[in-house]
Formats: C-alpha cells, sequence, structure tokens
C-alpha cells in the first residue's frame, strides 16, 4: 500500500530509482550450431503508459535449410513486463509484418510495429487469433528474469527456416505494475541434438467477454477445451489474467463433464497475477478422451485513477465500472492458457 | 490532501449519478422444481427461445473463431437475479463436449414469467461457448447437444435442461470453413 500510495503521489512509478541499480539479464549468445538468439532493444516506458511492440522475424537458417528441433528455451524480460508471447505468422489480417519498422533483433533481422496506443494493430488480438503459440514468459521480477525450459526427454518444438514469428513485448508502467528501468526482452531457442522423436505441441485458450464489475464483485468463469483424439501428456502450463485475478487453475478433464473437475485432477494452481509461474515438468497425462478445464476467479477493486476509464471501454455501457475483456492492465481482463503438450498432433489447439 | 481530492471527486461523481447506485442481483433461488429453458441470441443481440432442433447462430467472436450465445430462460417471480451457468455443446455421435464455458448471468423478469438476459443482449450477457474450429467435431449445420445447467449459490441446488439444436454459420463461408474445413 505504500508503494502504491507513493506511485500515486509521484505519478511516476519508476522514475525514483537509481539507474546504477539496472542489472540486465544476461542469455547465452548462441552460436548456429547452438541455436537461435533473438533480442529487442531496450525500449523507454513512459510512466502512465502500457506498450505493446510486435516484432517480426524469419527463423534464421542454421541448419542448412533444413528443419532446426528445439528442445531448450530460454526466455528474458526486465522487470515490469506484463508479457512475451511468441507466436507462428499465419493468416495476416491488419497486423502486417511487412508494414513494420526494419530491425535489428540481436543479429536476426526483422520488422516491428510498435504499440504505444492502444487502438494500434499489436493490441487487438483478433489479429493473431490462427497463429500457434511457440513459447511464452510472464515472469520479470529481479529475482526471476528467466525462465529457462528444457523440454521433457524425446520432446521438441520444431522451427521452419523462413518462416515468419510473432515476438509480442508488453510492458506496464502505471499503478499496476512498474517498470523501473527499461523494457527489453529476449529468447533462446537452443537446438536439440539428441535426436528427440516427439513434437511439442501448444494449446492456447481464452474466455471472452468476461465482465469483473462493482455489483457481481466476485465472478468466477470456466472454460474447457477438448483435445484431438489421441494421448496428449501437459508438459507445462501457464495461466494469465489482471490484477482483479486471485485464483488460476488449470485441471485434466475428461471431455464428457459438464461439472468441474475435483482437486485431485488440478495440475496448475496460481494466485500471482503479475508474475505467475510458467510450471514445468508437470508430466500430466490427459485422458483420451479429454482435455482441460480452467477456472478463473477474480475480485473487483477500485480502479487506482477512479471508474471514468474502465466505464469509457464497457460495451454495455453499464456505469457499473466494470472491467471488461482486454489488454490493458489498467482498465481490463483476461483469462488465458498457455500450455504446451506432446506429442503435437495438429498445428495449434485453440479453444477460443 | 489526496484524501481530500478523492473525497470531493467521488461526491461530484454522485451528484452526477453516483456509481455505487448499481445495485447487485440477489443470487437467484432455485430448487429442483425451476422451470429451465434455453435461450439464445444472434449476432445482434436478439434473443429467442431455443426449440428442439432449432437453429442456433455461430456469431464471430471478438478475438477470433465462432462461438454460440445462450443462457437459461427460468420461470420464477424475482424481478431480477444472478445464477452461475453452464452451457455446452455436444457432439451427439461421440458425447464429447465441443464447447463449454461457465460465468455469471443475470436475467430479469418479462411480461411472460419467464426471466431472460436483457434483449437485445450483449456478448457478455450470455454464455460464450467456443465451438469452432474444434479439435474434435464438424460443427457448422451438424445437430448437436446443447446443454444448459444453473447452480445456486450454495451449489446445493442444479437444474441442468438440453435440446438438440443445428450451429449455423448463415451466408458466411469463412465460418463455414473455420468449423468444418478442418475436419
Amino acid at each position: 500500500m505504500r508503494w502504491l500510495l507513493a506511485c500515486l503521489m509521484f505519478s511516476a512509478c519508476g522514475d525514483n530509482v537509481d539507474p546504477a541499480e539496472y542489472e540486465p539479464w544476461v542469455l547465452d549468445e548462441l552460436t548456429p550450431a547452438q541455436g537461435i538468439s533473438i533480442r529487442t532493444p531496450e525500449f523507454e516506458v513512459p510512466a502512465g503508459t502500457e506498450i505493446q511492440d510486435c516484432y517480426f522475424f524469419p527463423v534464421p537458417d542454421v541448419a542448412d535449410g533444413a528443419d532446426v528441433m528445439i528442445d531448450r528455451v530460454a526466455l528474458a524480460l526486465n522487470t515490469g513486463s506484463h508479457h512475451m508471447n511468441v507466436f507462428r505468422v499465419k493468416t495476416i489480417r491488419n497486423l502486417v509484418p511487412a508494414a513494420g519498422v526494419a530491425i535489428d533483433l540481436g543479429g536476426v533481422q526483422g520488422t516491428v510495429i510498435y504499440g504505444t496506443d492502444a487502438n494500434t494493430e499489436c493490441w487487438k488480438s483478433a489479429n493473431w487469433s490462427d497463429w500457434p503459440l511457440v513459447s511464452n514468459s510472464q515472469q520479470s521480477a529481479a529475482a526471476q528474469h528467466i525462465v529457462d525450459w528444457r523440454l521433457p526427454d524425446d520432446v521438441a518444438m520444431r522451427l521452419v527456416p523462413g518462416e515468419m514469428l510473432m515476438l509480442q513485448i508488453h510492458y506496464v508502467n502505471a499503478s499496476e505494475q512498474v517498470t523501473p528501468f527499461v523494457g527489453r526482452g529476449g529468447v533462446n531457442f537452443y537446438r536439440s541434438v539428441d535426436g528427440d522423436t516427439q513434437e511439442l505441441g501448444t494449446l492456447f485458450a481464452t474466455q471472452q467477454s468476461i465482465r469483473v464489475c462493482r455489483s457481481t464483485p466476485r465472478p468466477s468463469y470456466s472454460g474447457a477445451c477438448t483435445m484431438p483424439a489421441g494421448s496428449h501428456t501437459v508438459a507445462a502450463a501457464n495461466g494469465h489474467f489482471h490484477s482483479r485475478g486471485r485464483r488460476f487453475r488449470i485441471f485434466s478433464w475428461d471431455g464428457v463433464s459438464t461439472d468441474r473437475p475435483g482437486d485431485a485432477a488440478m495440475f496448475y494452481d496460481s494466485t500471482d497475477w503479475s508474475e505467475p509461474d510458467m510450471k514445468t515438468d508437470l508430466e500430466i497425462e490427459l485422458p483420451d478422451p479429454g482435455g482441460v478445464w480452467w477456472t478463473c476467479d477474480y475480485q473487483w477493486v477500485e480502479p487506482a485513477g477512479g471508474c471514468a476509464a474502465v466505464d469509457a471501454r464497457d460495451p454495455q455501457g453499464a456505469n457499473d465500472c466494470c472491467y471488461t475483456f482486454g489488454p490493458l492492465v489498467e482498465t481490463s481482463e483476461h483469462c488465458n492458457v498457455f500450455l504446451y503438450y506432446y506429442p503435437k498432433v495438429t498445428e495449434s489447439v485453440t479453444c477460443f | 490532501m489526496l484524501l481530500t481530492r478523492a473525497i470531493a471527486a467521488f461526491a461530484a461523481a454522485c451528484a452526477a449519478g453516483c456509481p455505487l447506485f448499481e445495485k447487485a442481483a440477489e443470487p437467484c433461488a432455485i430448487d429442483g422444481t425451476t422451470e429451465l429453458g434455453i435461450v439464445i441470441a444472434d449476432q445482434n443481440g436478439n434473443l429467442t427461445a431455443l426449440a428442439e432442433m432449432g437453429e442456433v447462430p455461430l456469431i464471430a467472436a471478438p478475438q477470433g473463431g465462432h462461438i454460440l450465445l445462450a443462457a437459461p430462460r427460468i420461470k420464477m417471480t424475482t424481478a431480477t437475479c444472478e445464477v452461475q451457468v453452464t452451457a455446452s455443446l455436444r457432439d451427439l455421435s461421440t458425447n464429447i463436449v465441443i464447447g463449454l464455458e461457465q460465468r455469471p448471468i443475470r436475467v430479469h423478469q418479462r411480461a411472460d414469467g419467464w426471466a431472460t438476459p436483457p434483449d437485445p443482449a450483449d456478448l457478455s450477457d450470455l454464455a460464450n461457448v467456443a465451438v469452432c474450429p474444434s479439435s474434435v467435431s464438424m460443427v457448422a449445420g451438424i445437430p448437436a447437444r446443447l446443454e444448459v445447467k444453473i447452480v445456486d449459490p450454495d451449489g446445493s441446488a442444479t437444474v441442468t435442461t438440453a435440446l438438440d439444436a443445428i450451429p449455423t454459420c448463415g451466408d458466411s463461408q469463412y465460418c463455414v470453413y473455420e468449423c468444418n474445413g478442418a475436419n
């Protein structure tokens, strides 16, 4: 609370830090034989703002034209990030890689479409609705800048040279999250050298049109997603919501019942909205048929800046101080699942 | 100083129509005798009471994919109340659930004694059941079972109803592709 009051009084969270305290994260610089390194530039996140930038780059050819199998991924973020997601670019709607500004991403050439304004295309999720998830991180606190995930034995993700990827990075420097120094993200994709035979698949799910309102202060939203036929093992997962989120649970599910599975089936349980863990090494075998069920529990709280901003976003115009579905941490809410499984059976499992 | 300003701002807001006047809805009083039906909405939010083998519009969702919008219609005397709703679409041949969503829904009593979401409705007034694309079934034009379940606040009473229905794309070829193309 003292920290929040200080932020409100100075209205420039992050301005009063000693630059000498800045300790940038460090990832290995990979050779082509080792894998692929991607680095965003450092960028300012002005007080009172949220920034979401979309970086595009083709997968470098590091294996003489052959596909590259990746069995370790390290994702790094400076403090203040809300998320960093990597997707495979598929149908191009209004977020056009070629329309971006040329940029060097640590030796890999790409483009960037900046999103300093939440009305721009890098903020509009319909633009990447059929873009399969590659990897993600929500961890940027000083003690855990880097998510370093070694995939299960015999499992690897496939990257195809020339295939376009998008690295999307979201930074906040406002009342809910603070960027004390500068924004910056990086990813290392480490090449598999031990002949992994099972390919990693991903699932992305979200609850749309959610509302967390003053008059309905403790809503709970759930969804369920059926996997394609076959045997699937969940390797890793993380949930994503904003600061009204109180508990995010993911369960294995039989694909038939319409009741939430019991606690024995729960494999992810997080109460941390700002730095939710990426749970790895889960080794959860899903029922066949079956899939996953997730539940997001919320608690409405008075917006730090008053209700005007959230009311302005409410498509119902209910004047009920409702946080509605959307990407802005300060004024909207999410309920998203990022899940990694093997063996992959389809390009991507999407549930929204 | 900040506190004084906050109080002043709050007083001014209340003078113009205090947002705290939005009342929390009472939980719907339901038990095993509660009469329950299903309403669906089209892309304009217009509600229709679903009949057996009725058509259910598939609607392009804001974040992508296609959803169907379903909610309970409940026979009751309360003017406005809120209930936790689970809506799902089930493949008739495999019994597998194609899509499912659970959310709180507020219903308002109408002249005929049935309580439903407002008409016309907003997307958030009904369950958003994500059904396309599906990894397990073709959806458009294929009869499936639409089930709506309501639970009272303490979880002690559950009422469920289900109807076979036909999810329908209308004129959208993209909808047909997204709902049936991958299978």
